[in-house]
């Protein structure tokens, strides 16, 4: 399944807000509309950013609701009701007529392809099958309820109840969706919850999100799961140890020895060392990726390649804790390694930003209308700047970047003025903010 | 860009004032330069004389009122502004980096075949690197990314020249406007609203003419310098920024006082007119430049035009 388009009404920091997201399905597609578009260099990535509080975490969370499906009903959203002050009655009112909604009730659209793993097939193809999903967030006091828009009593229509029904058994590859919340982290204590034991407090597919939603959630350590498959099946344990060891830069290295507590030990400088004993950095990367494989194992249909499934990927703050060097390449790693599966990331890092071209980035930004947040597309890209250019650009919004047509036309008013040709200086302060379409050529 | 005079006396009083021992240092870094051929971090007894200058930053910190002598920005007062202000070497202490490169030189399409462009040079001029008639404090942006070690020149570098004034005949572009050494900058550079141009034009004066040029495209008091040069290919947006909410000020007084009835008022308003207009204001040669455009009758809508520009420019920087 990949995620195609939401729409957000209501929810948190959104009034309203919408997009539309690159997925390897839809990159294949003839409708886009520019050349940049039509062929991305990493059709699977797309890159939330925006400043603390625009709302990019709650945008993550809005989308995997919308993954979990009927699921979704059964699973309580912690506060994603946009709560905008005091409701008055006159607020509660205008409120209302501004979005047509009661100000206790968030609405989320979505629509998705499904692929040939969501619609029963065993093995890799290019079926696919559209599938629109709508449902309300409803808050009552300090609860939070999800309830499904198609019907007054939460019904689904026959066709799409049909299409999610694979969703309610836990070994189907089906609607494969994972998320990673800001404070994900790794029990490395041997007692740590198994996997088994794990399913018997929280479903496996509310599991998989869980990260987003519970702060310091914990991921399945890479020891409770990767010796069992090594021994039941040996092909599909080196496709996980190829997997981890392409998305690790070249300093480190992912070895298949366990030492004596039974922790993998990885190579740095020469040296091995546990899982444990690595920087900040490597754990909560390598923490995610880990969890991510054990999940695609998990339903897999034998005889399938890990890299053939499909699926989403939901990364908050995907450079944390990243060395400078790790957040270059980052993005384009798990990119070429994961072909099949749809990123949605987040990130705060202008060097994450700059790996990326202009089709995958969406910027989380205050409303012009000064009311809560917006998602946008720029028009600029910042494909091959530096940290520093990109801090400049409209993405970090440190100061308003104009484009090379109106720098150039800058210029020649600036070189004019110069020369002492009379009436530049007028022309200059108008040129500063004048739009350069709106201008008369022969300025 | 405006000149803050003090002669070579009252110089040397002030840094007196701030530090009995440093001219007396000065002297014997100078010695060792001299004896060195070069300019050297060390004296012959191994003793560190690179930096002595950063001893006395705060006599010029205080003669430019805190403001950049190239861009005229306020930076921050002497207490905390050591950090933000460089001392800069207007002629380069170590070596001369070529500025007229290739770039530049596409960049200025009308230049004069009169006019020299001098190159690079192994050698600074290592006799001014103590001489305080050589400093001048600057924002990081004009000395550390812009000046470099970079002194363009009409003539030929008088790199062995004994003192400033006689280096002069070498015929530098960089106008210097601390001291008495060169002529009041604002005889050769004015604004036109935020923009700065050349007081004189070619035909009447081609020397000063391109000093103004060369010192407004160096420090990119406008725009950008041409491409292949230190920096981005931006103009610096808080320069004109600066420069329009100091016309913008100016204006608004200037306006009401023609219609002000109330003598208090009044009196309140032509105070600040003068302290907008004073060498210790941001940006004092634009306003200055505003204000002639203002007072006379044949240029007065065009002032009015540009008070008008500046205002939607910086309700525009509001969103
Ligand atoms: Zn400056």
């Amino acid at each position: 399944m990949y995620l195609q388009e939401l729409h957000i009404q209501n929810l948190r920091v959104f009034a309203e807000a919408s997009a539309t997201f690159l997925s390897p399905e839809r990159a294949r597609g003839a409708e886009e509309r520019n050349a940049e578009e039509r062929k991305p260099e990493y059709p699977n990535l797309n890159l939330v950013l925006g400043n603390n509080g625009t709302g990019k975490s709650t945008l993550l969370k809005a989308i995997a609701l919308a993954c979990l499906g009927p699921l979704a009903e059964k699973f309580s959203p912690y506060l994603l009701v946009r709560r905008s002050g005091k409701p008055t009655p006159r607020k509660r009112a205008s409120a209302i007529v501004a979005t047509g909604l009661p100000e206790d009730r968030a609405v989320v659209r979505a629509r998705f392809q499904c692929t040939w793993q969501d619609v029963g097939e065993k093995k890799p193809s290019d079926t696919s099958a559209a599938l629109a999903w709508a449902f309300h967030i409803n808050r009552t006091g300090d609860e939070e309820s999800v309830e499904l828009l198609y019907a007054p009593k939460g019904e689904v229509p026959e066709a799409t109840r049909a299409l999610w029904a694979p969703i309610h058994q836990n070994s189907s590859p089906a609607f494969l969706t994972v998320g990673y919340g800001a404070t994900r982290r790794v029990d490395t204590d041997p007692n740590a919850p198994t996997p088994a034991q794990r399913l018997r407090t929280l479903p496996l597919r509310h599991q998989r999100i869980q990260s987003l939603f519970t702060e310091g959630y914990t991921l399945v350590p890479l020891g409770h799961w990767l010796p069992q498959l090594k021994a039941r099946n040996p092909g599909r344990f080196k496709q996980v140890f190829h997997r981890i060891n392409e998305v690790l830069p070249g300093d480190i290295r992912f070895t298949d020895r366990l030492d004596g507590t039974g922790e993998y030990l990885f190579e740095q400088q020469g040296a091995r060392v546990p899982f444990a004993a690595l920087s900040d950095g490597c754990r909560a990367y390598i923490g995610w990726v880990a969890d991510l494989l054990y999940h695609i194992c998990f339903g897999c249909p034998s005889g399938v390649k890990l890299v053939d499934n499909c699926g989403i990927v939901l990364v908050d703050e995907v450079d944390l804790h990243l060395h400078p060097d790790w957040q270059r390449t980052v993005l384009p790693r798990l990119a070429q390694a994961f072909p099949r599966l749809q990123f949605i990331a987040t990130t705060h890092s202008p060097i994450v930003v700059g790996t990326l071209q202009r089709g995958n980035l969406w910027v989380c930004e205050p409303a012009p209308d000064g009311n809560g947040s917006v998602l946008a597309q720029k028009e600029t890209g910042v494909h091959g700047l530096n940290a520093d250019q990109i801090l400049l650009t409209e993405y970090f919004g440190l100061k308003t970047s104009r484009a090379a047509p109106k720098e150039r036309q800058l210029d020649r008013i600036a070189a004019a003025a110069e020369r002492k040709v009379p009436g530049q200086g007028a022309a200059f302060l108008r040129s500063l903010v004048t739009p350069l379409e709106d201008e008369d050529p022969h300025d | 860009m405006i000149s803050y005079p003090i002669s070579h006396a009252q110089l040397r009083d002030a840094i007196r004032a701030r530090d009995a021992q440093w001219l007396a240092k000065a002297r014997r870094a100078t010695a060792a330069c001299v004896a060195a051929g070069k300019y050297v971090k060390e004296d012959a007894d191994g003793k560190t004389i690179d930096g002595l200058w950063g001893d006395i930053k705060e006599v010029f910190i205080r003669l430019q009122h805190g403001k950049c002598c190239y861009c005229e920005r306020l930076l921050e007062s002497p207490a905390f502004g050591r950090i933000e202000h460089d001392v800069e070497h207007y002629r380069p202490k170590s070596r001369l980096r070529n500025w007229f490169t290739p770039a530049v030189k596409a960049a200025f399409p009308d230049w004069p075949a009169a006019l020299g462009q001098s190159g690079a040079q192994a050698k600074g001029y290592h006799r001014f690197a103590f001489d305080p008639r050589n400093y001048a404090t600057s924002c990081k942006t004009c000395n550390s990314t812009l000046k470099s070690d970079y002194f363009p020149v009409a003539g030929t570098p008088k790199l062995a020249a004994a003192s400033p004034a006689g280096a002069k005949r070498e015929k530098p572009y960089l106008i210097f406007p601390v001291g008495d050494g060169d002529e009041p900058a604002e005889s050769l550079i004015q604004f036109e609203g935020v923009l700065a141009q050349p007081v004189h034009a070619a035909d009447t004066d081609l020397f000063r003419h391109w000093r103004a040029r060369v010192t407004i495209r160096f420090f990119r008091l406008n725009r950008t310098a041409p491409e292949g040069t230190a920096g981005t290919a931006e103009g610096r947006e808080n320069l004109y920024r600066g420069r329009a909410e100091a016309l913008s000020a100016l204006a608004d007084c200037l306006d009401a006082i023609e219609t002000s009835s109330n003598v208090a008022l009044l009196e309140a308003r032509q105070e600040k007119v003068e302290r907008l207009t004073a060498p210790a204001s941001p940006h004092t040669n634009c306003c200055r430049s505003f204000l002639r455009l203002w007072a006379e009758p044949a240029t007065r809508a065009q002032a009015v035009a540009l008070w008008l520009a500046a205002e939607t420019y910086l309700q525009s920087q509001q969103l």
